[in-house]
């Protein structure tokens, strides 16, 4: 422990932190640009010099360690004086695009200068041009000219992505980033560079003028296309999502996340998704209202029920759907139907697992949720089994009617596997969009995608995450826990459910490993669970 | 012909004349009021259809009679309808006992200048008068509107407290004349005090200036008001009336207006009276004619002075008119009696 | 604080006096010099700085002069404009408007928007006749704000 003296405050800090952190500890803001909590430190901006006592010159905060006894003053007048004229030199080849530049809003450097720079430039001679709007690689656009040269971008392709594809090149003014000839900023975590930039000279080529950064809406999510469930912010407007960023969560994703999940959210907005429930009539699927679509399974159910018995209906939960959802499944099939053919959907080939250097892994298993579904579905500590088995069933008559919730954005079913759900007497399927699953449905119930969800993932490390909802639900489109909890009202059972919130509790309460958690106390960061 | 024929042609001729007047009275009255408004707020007022404006009532009058005839649910139909019917007519029957003129001979036949000559004209008058407000106040109710029911109330209210200073105000003036007829009353008021005509406004300031405010209460006009009252209550018992029922009560007030400012000139201002003029010869004919235009120049003078009041004071407050009228109005009406009496007395 | 009523003089009381100073008051009135305009035929011709219908300014080349940065439309009080950005067909520049809308109605003409504009593209005219009979009409699209420099030459004010 160091005792250390900040602005006049006193504190106590741990040894052999810098004073920049040391700063942030205490509550101080010092600029910076190059410095970056994931990222090796450079010290090449020369925005953090503050001022040390008894040190004759400024110092970098950033690659200055903290020494027992250090005075240290963040807002002398030397200090102030240093950083509007470091902040006049990055200024003077600078486009100053602002109002065509999609950082402004949230750009380190106009803040800057906004808060620490000054209002005129002395600057009267031609600036330094470079090439715009550089397609360096299939995600992102580089702007040299907007570039404050900080290096943040070239580390993490060494530290981070290991992949090497960014550097400097020449020298003095026209020092600039780019990738190496022949080479494309193509590797799966290239979008976060964007984010990382402190400025518009990285920019998303798909989020490029869509949207000024102060009108979009962010909710809190996770990323629903693997199963580390990256912590995510959904940015919408119009109910529309705009972009997806990662949010910082140190036992999950740091501060990244992969180019799959950041870009692989358009299934939300496709065009024919459903907004009302469907049911069958001879080749067609035609709409219905939810009252009589509730009515319709619970006949068809009841009917097979009473002709072949509790065990012919069975049900394949998704891992792609919340908790929340799969265990309003396992109510429906354990506690009112009362048969025990419970199954987890799960994909037949997963895609290979991808570690970077810095530790970073885009899973195999490209559901969010399969720890959770197997978790909820897991009755008497009998596991559910896999869809497959469960179809295989189907062939010798065992199972008559199937309900299936779907929610897989890119499905793709053997030959025999669809074969199996065509024999089915009677299938439901909660989906929504049409697919693979909702080819031989007779009753199609929409459900929502995770933009519009509100539940919890557990992923594969056994954390268990919140996602709230960003996008009203298009049409009709219900919750799948919401559409469960009527079908099991309408088949007799007495539960009812005001809030997703309730449903947790009672996971907590019943399903082994939850019993530790509740709804609110997840925060941001998730819980892992017992 | 027998006599009796053309007694009744001579009759139907002032009647369509006296109804024709009043309706083309109402109609400059219309227009004078909107510019003169206009014109004292410094603005223009309605001047774009016919020259000046003058077409500005008929095309007012078009409009309304194309308008919905709309009646409120709920309403008492009959009520409603005859309401504006009722109002208009007490308002232009009124005016059958003003004498608009002197006697004429014509073609050896005496002819009043007036409908019909009452021995009791004034209590006619007042009799009438009254009765308009039945037109209101049922008007109000049957339209099944609260705004127009209270406006109605307020009328009936104000009606009887200002009939009452009304009334006494001109028993003065019928103390002097003797008589309740009209043209007895004028008669009194053709004659001199050396130079001076008799008018009674010079013996009986008090009476008129009672008898004017009453007056303006009376034919419910700014600053009297209330049962308008746009900022209170809409404009009160009118508020469900449109189109045609609406140009009725209209059309009445004006009527009304005509009458009062008529009845000021006949009990004040030596009606068709012309003073100084019995010393020129003219003949008698051209003198009748004169006299019509005096009396009309005169009632277009009070016309006028409404108008003008109207536009320059705010309305009263409910309280302060009801105060105003009992112990104000009726002290001073009552004294002005007494004291008329008592100098009758003394100055035989 | 008690307010005091001023105590009224006999004169006062019988109030007739300021009656006649009230009809007196009036009648001067009546002779003043009025105000109306007569409009249709008499136009009335706005102060410099009248804020009435927008415009949209070109550049150089007769191209929109705005370059889609949202100042107006974040500076807007009744949040009226409507702007879609995208890359711009021409060399020269990145970001244009393929759409720009402003819905008339809802615009309270505070001149936000001029204020806002960093390459002086939208601005305020004088015109103030803009009276329709359709809402769509009341929404000013694009090519209708490029015209007002037009239209606002050719009327004279
Ligand atoms: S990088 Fe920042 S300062 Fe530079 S143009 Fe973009 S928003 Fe403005
Ligand atoms: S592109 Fe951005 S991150 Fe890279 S050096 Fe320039 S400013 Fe830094
Ligand atoms: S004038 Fe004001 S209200 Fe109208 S568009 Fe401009 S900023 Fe918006
Ligand atoms: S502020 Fe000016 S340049 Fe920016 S969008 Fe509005 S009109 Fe266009
Ligand atoms: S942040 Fe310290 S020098 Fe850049």
């Amino acid at each position: 422990m160091a005792n250390i003296k900040i602005d006049g405050n006193e504190l106590q800090v741990p040894d052999g932190i810098t004073i920049l952190e040391a700063a942030d500890i205490a509550g101080i803001e010092i600029p910076h640009f190059c410095y970056h909590k994931e990222l090796s430190i450079r010290g090449s901006c020369r925005m953090c010099l503050v001022e040390v006592e008894k040190t004759p010159k400024l110092v970098p905060a950033c690659s200055t360690t903290i020494k027992d006894g250090m005075n240290i003053f963040t807002s002398s007048e030397k200090v102030i004086k240093n950083r509007k004229g470091v902040l006049e030199f990055f200024l003077i080849n600078h486009p100053l695009d602002c109002p065509i530049c999609d950082q402004a809003g949230e750009c380190t450097l106009q803040d800057y200068v906004y808060k620490y720079g000054s209002a005129v430039s002395r600057f009267t001679e031609e600036k330094e041009h470079f090439e715009r709007k550089k397609e360096i690689g299939p995600h992102v656009l580089h702007y040299s000219e907007r570039c404050v040269l900080c290096g943040r971008c070239i580390r993490f392709c060494e530290e981070i992505s290991g992949t090497h594809e960014l550097a400097r090149f020449n020298r003095g003014i026209r020092c600039e980033v780019d990738v190496f000839p022949g080479k494309k900023l193509d590797n799966k975590l290239s979008g976060n560079i964007v984010n990382l930039c402190p400025v518009g000279a990285m920019v998303s080529k798909e989020f490029l003028f869509k949207s000024r950064v102060w009108w979009l809406t962010h909710t809190e999510s996770i990323c629903p296309l693997c199963s580390r469930g990256c912590n995510i912010e959904i940015d919408s407007r119009d109910n529309r999502i705009l972009r997806v960023r990662p949010r910082p969560n140190p036992e999950v994703n740091s501060q990244w996340m992969c180019d799959d999940g950041r870009f692989g959210w358009s299934f939300v907005h496709r065009e024919d998704r459903l907004t009302s429930p469907l049911e069958r009539e001879g080749e067609e699927l035609v709409p219905i209202n939810w009252a009589q679509a509730i009515s319709l399974v619970k006949e068809r159910l009841s009917f097979i029920i009473s002709n072949f018995g509790r065990e012919a209906v069975a049900a394949i939960a998704s891992p792609y759907l919340s908790n929340e959802d799969n265990y309003l499944l396992r109510v429906l099939l354990h506690s009112v139907i009362r048969s025990p053919s419970m199954a987890v959907y799960q994909a037949a080939q997963m895609e290979e697992q991808i570690v970077f250097p810095s530790g970073f892994t885009i899973e195999a298993d490209k559901s969010p949720n399969l720890v959770g579904a197997q978790d909820v579905m897991t009755v008497d500590g009998k596991k559910p089994i896999s869809h497959g088995k469960l179809l295989k069933k189907v062939a010798s008559g065992e199972v008559r009617a199937l309900y299936i919730l779907g929610g897989v954005p890119r499905i793709s079913l053997p030959v025999d596997e669809r074969e199996m759900l065509r024999k089915v007497d009677f299938l439901v399927v909660h989906n929504y969009a049409p697919s693979e699953l909702t080819e031989w449905a007779e009753v199609v119930l929409p459900n929502l995608t995770f933009a519009e969800r509100e539940g919890t993932f557990t992923n594969f490390q056994g954390r268990v995450q919140r996602l709230k909802p960003a996008l009203l639900p298009p049409g009709e489109a219900k919750a799948d826990w919401e559409i469960l909890q009527e079908v099991c009202q309408a088949m007799g059972g007495e539960m009812s459910y005001p809030s997703v919130e309730k449903v947790f509790e009672e996971i907590a309460g019943a399903i082994q490993g939850y019993k530790s958690l509740s709804y609110k106390d997840l925060g941001t960061q998730g819980k892992v669970k017992g | 012909m027998s006599p009796f024929w053309i007694d009744l042609i001579i009759i139907l001729i002032k009647v369509i004349v006296v109804i024709g007047a009043l309706l083309g009275g109402v109609v400059v009255m219309v227009v004078v009021e909107r510019r003169g408004a206009g014109f004292i707020q410094e603005r223009l007022g309605p001047n774009r259809v016919g020259p000046w404006g003058w077409l500005q009532p008929i095309a007012d009058g078009i409009k309304l009679f194309f308008k919905e005839e709309f009646v409120p649910a709920q309403a008492h139909k009959l009520l409603y309808l005859a309401a504006p019917a009722f109002f208009m007519f007490i308002a232009f029957v009124t005016f059958a006992v003003i004498p608009f003129g002197d006697k004429i001979e014509l073609f050896g036949r005496t002819i009043q200048l007036q409908i019909a000559d009452v021995n009791i004209g004034i209590l006619y008058i007042f009799a009438f008068a009254s009765l308009g407000i039945y037109g209101i106040v049922i008007g109000g109710w049957a339209s099944n509107n609260k705004f127009s029911l209270m406006g109605g109330v307020r009328s009936a209210a104000q009606m009887i407290s200002y009939e009452v200073a009304l009334g006494l105000s001109i028993i003065g003036v019928l103390m002097i004349g003797q008589s309740l007829r009209l043209n007895d009353i004028i008669g009194v008021q053709t004659q001199y005090w050396s130079y001076l005509p008799r008018w009674n406004i010079f013996i009986q300031p008090l009476g008129f200036l009672i008898f004017l405010i009453a007056a303006i209460a009376e034919v419910n006009r700014i600053p009297f008001d209330l049962c308008e009252a746009e900022q209170e209550l809409v404009v009160g018992y009118q508020v469900e009336y449109g189109s045609m029922k609406f140009a009725m009560y209209y059309l009445g007030e004006y009527a009304n207006l005509i009458t009062f400012s008529a009845l000021i000139v006949v009990l004040f201002f030596g009606g068709w009276h012309i003073p100084w003029i019995e010393g020129l010869t003219i003949h008698p004919l051209l003198l009748a004619l004169l006299q019509v235009g005096a009396f009309v120049v005169k009632v277009f003078a009070f016309l006028w002075f409404f108008v003008w009041v109207r536009w320059t004071f705010p309305r009263f407050r409910y309280d302060q008119l009801m105060r105003f009228g009992w112990l104000v109005l009726l002290p001073l009406a009552i004294f002005n009696i007494l004291a008329t009496g008592v100098v009758m007395v003394l100055i035989p | 604080m008690r307010v005091v009523t001023p105590k009224m003089s006999l004169i006062d009381r019988i109030y007739i006096p300021a009656l006649i100073k009230g009809l007196y008051t009036t009648i001067k009135h009546f002779f003043m010099r009025r105000f109306t305009q007569e409009y249709p035929e008499e136009k009335r011709k706005p102060f410099p700085r009248y804020r009435g219908l927008h415009r949209l300014n070109k550049d150089h080349l007769g191209r929109v002069k705005c370059v889609a940065c949202y100042m107006c439309a974040t500076a807007c009080p009744s949040k009226c404009i409507e702007i879609e950005a995208d890359e711009a067909p021409w060399k020269d520049r990145e970001k244009y408007p393929v759409k720009f809308e402003i819905n008339t109605l809802r615009c309270i003409f505070c001149g936000m928007c001029e204020e806002a504009c960093p390459e002086l593209s939208i601005q305020l005219t004088h015109i103030y006749e803009m009276a329709d009979v359709t809402r769509e009409a009341f929404v000013r699209r694009k090519d209708d704000l490029l015209g007002t420099n037009e239209f606002w030459v050719l009327k004279e004010y």
